[in-house]
């Protein structure tokens, strides 16, 4: 069954349309990535999905609920977790202060113990939790970004490019990480990746978005062994 | 005159600018807009004061606190029935700087009409100054050092030590991830403007009590507040306080200076002692923020 569900959205800037009846649909048990070429209107459905963007027409459903107009901060409370690219991060807060803003709706005693889960689970944000952001090594950042957007006690997270930046070593932990978030928090998430590979091997599935429109969808392994795509999508 | 005694005066005058610089920086910083009816809402909550203490009798500490409060709901009213409106409809920068000079000039008229044009004193006991190192000091004047000081903590407090403070810094480091944290902007910025006019009403009644209040005080103190905070890096409240300090000594300073030996080429001419006049306090205002924006862009604290 799916959990978030975005049906014939249109949506863009202004009055340029970027996505033209864009469909998807997401379940809580799986990890799905969006590829597709620069452009193609990746980053401009997640945000009309988190509520950034209004969508001029088409349904967000969020666990059955219509969510399609909700600003961005309702959609968090609701269990729609985002970790946007590369801005991710509060930069003048200490790494303590970024995850209590992460749970910044929930009550103190829920902050509590979100942090020392948080800090038993990944001992280096522990470690670093009373230095400012700035000090973070690119890795220790994505998983703060993650972590924070962990702390809003999320059904599904979207990833907007979590490598992006990232030295290839690097990139491979922080795919790590989403895998392990997932298993262990049981969390659905969402990838729009340029590294479509890694991220597609990792996947239970995909979708390929080109000039705002579905292109194709299937099982990962289908899209990374399928010529065609291969060809067009992921650089042969 | 004594060293001591322009260290007072600096202080003095750095502690007034500060807390009027604090929210403009503020406001800048989390809306993007200069806000020029910043202080005329510091005169206009100076009158307040004024009224509750002349003339309802009420004790001048609780008459400043009482007009804070009530500016600062002043400040929220008006971003609810304005900015927010404006926000929500993409409104430029230009178009709210412009309304709040509008709004600026609405609040000052409004000063004249309720208290007249006519200047005020608020009723202060003559009392004979205390002597520290030389330097000649007010009980008034040691209250408001005392009172800013006071506030300077509440305010660092405020930010690092509150949920409110918190998300605040949040929003001013990353609007969309505040909004991806589920943190309630708009309630944020609302008291936001709270504390920015509440500060902003505590320096300019200190002003008021130091010289005078009449309607034009918010007009007149708008430049010398303007530079203390992009000296200090527009947007950094820490760097109003800075350069509400520096823009003080300097002032302070350059007033003093006897510039007599100078133009007199080494004793050639007598042209005894030459002192500027403490009417060019703006124009030293801006020579100072010119010299520091030469020298970096960004103002002292400022970020690139």
């Amino acid at each position: 069954m799916s959990l978030l569900e975005a049906n014939n959205i249109v949506s863009g800037y202004g009055r340029v349309d970027i996505l033209h009846q864009v469909s998807m649909k997401f379940g809580a048990d799986e990890i799905v990535t969006i590829i597709g070429p620069n452009g193609a209107g990746k980053s401009t459905f997640f945000k009309t999905v988190m509520g950034y963007l209004s969508p001029t027409d088409g349904s967000i459903l969020l666990a059955d609920e219509e969510v399609t107009y909700l600003p961005p901060d309702q959609k968090v409370k609701k269990g729609l977790g985002y970790v946007p690219q590369l801005d991710n991060v509060f930069p003048s807060l200490t790494v303590r202060e970024n995850l209590e803003m992460g749970g910044y709706s929930m009550d103190k005693e829920q902050v509590k113990e979100g942090l020392n889960y948080a800090y038993q689970k990944f001992p280096v944000l522990k470690e670093k939790k009373g230095d400012k952001v700035k000090t973070l090594s690119g890795g220790q950042r994505q998983m703060l970004a993650m972590v924070r957007a962990l702390m809003t006690n999320p059904l599904i997270i979207l990833m907007d490019e979590p490598s992006a930046g990232l030295a290839p070593k690097i990139a491979d932990e922080v795919f790590g990480l989403i895998e392990r978030i997932h298993v262990e928090e049981g969390i659905g998430v969402v990838i729009v990746e340029q590294d479509a590979h890694r991220s597609l091997s990792m996947s239970d599935r995909g979708y390929v978005l080109a000039m705002g429109q579905n292109q194709f969808s299937g099982s990962a392994h289908k899209i990374l062994h399928d010529d065609k795509i291969r060809e067009a999508y992921l650089g042969g | 005159m004594e060293i001591s005694q322009i260290i007072v005066n600096s202080l003095i005058r750095g502690a007034e600018l500060s807390l009027l610089a604090i929210g403009l920086t503020m406001v800048y910083d989390i809306l993007g807009f200069a806000n020029f009816a910043h202080t005329e809402f510091a005169a206009f909550g100076a009158f307040l004061g004024f009224t509750f203490n002349s003339l309802l009798g009420i004790n001048l500490l609780l008459s400043v606190v009482l007009a804070a409060l009530l500016t600062g709901l002043i400040g929220i009213l008006l971003d609810l029935s304005i900015f927010e409106k404006l926000r929500a409809r993409n409104a430029k920068t230009l178009t709210m700087m412009i309304i709040t000079m509008g709004m600026g000039i609405a609040i000052r008229n409004i000063s004249r009409l309720i208290w007249t044009s006519s200047t005020k004193n608020f009723p202060m006991p003559l009392l004979q100054p205390l002597k520290i190192l030389g330097a000649r000091i007010t009980r008034v004047q040691l209250g408001i050092l005392f009172i800013a000081a006071i506030s300077m903590v509440a305010f660092h407090l405020l930010l690092h030590h509150t949920k409110f403070g918190k998300a605040l810094r949040a929003i001013s480091d990353n609007k969309e991830l505040a909004r991806a944290s589920a943190i309630d902007s708009a309630k944020m910025v609302q008291w936001m403007w709270f504390v920015a006019y509440s500060y902003a009403v505590i320096g300019g009644t200190m002003l008021a009590i130091e010289h005078l209040l009449y309607p034009r005080l918010g007009f007149d103190i708008i430049i010398p507040v303007f530079c203390a905070a992009i000296l200090g890096g527009i947007g950094n409240p820490y760097g109003a306080v800075l350069g509400a300090l520096t823009l003080g000594f300097a002032e302070n300073v350059i007033i003093s200076l006897d510039f007599g030996p100078l133009f007199s080429l080494g004793g050639l001419f007598d042209v005894g002692s030459l002192q500027l006049s403490t009417g060019y306090k703006p124009a030293i205002s801006f020579m100072i923020l010119i010299l520091v924006l030469l020298i970096k862009p960004t103002g002292i604290l400022g970020e690139n």
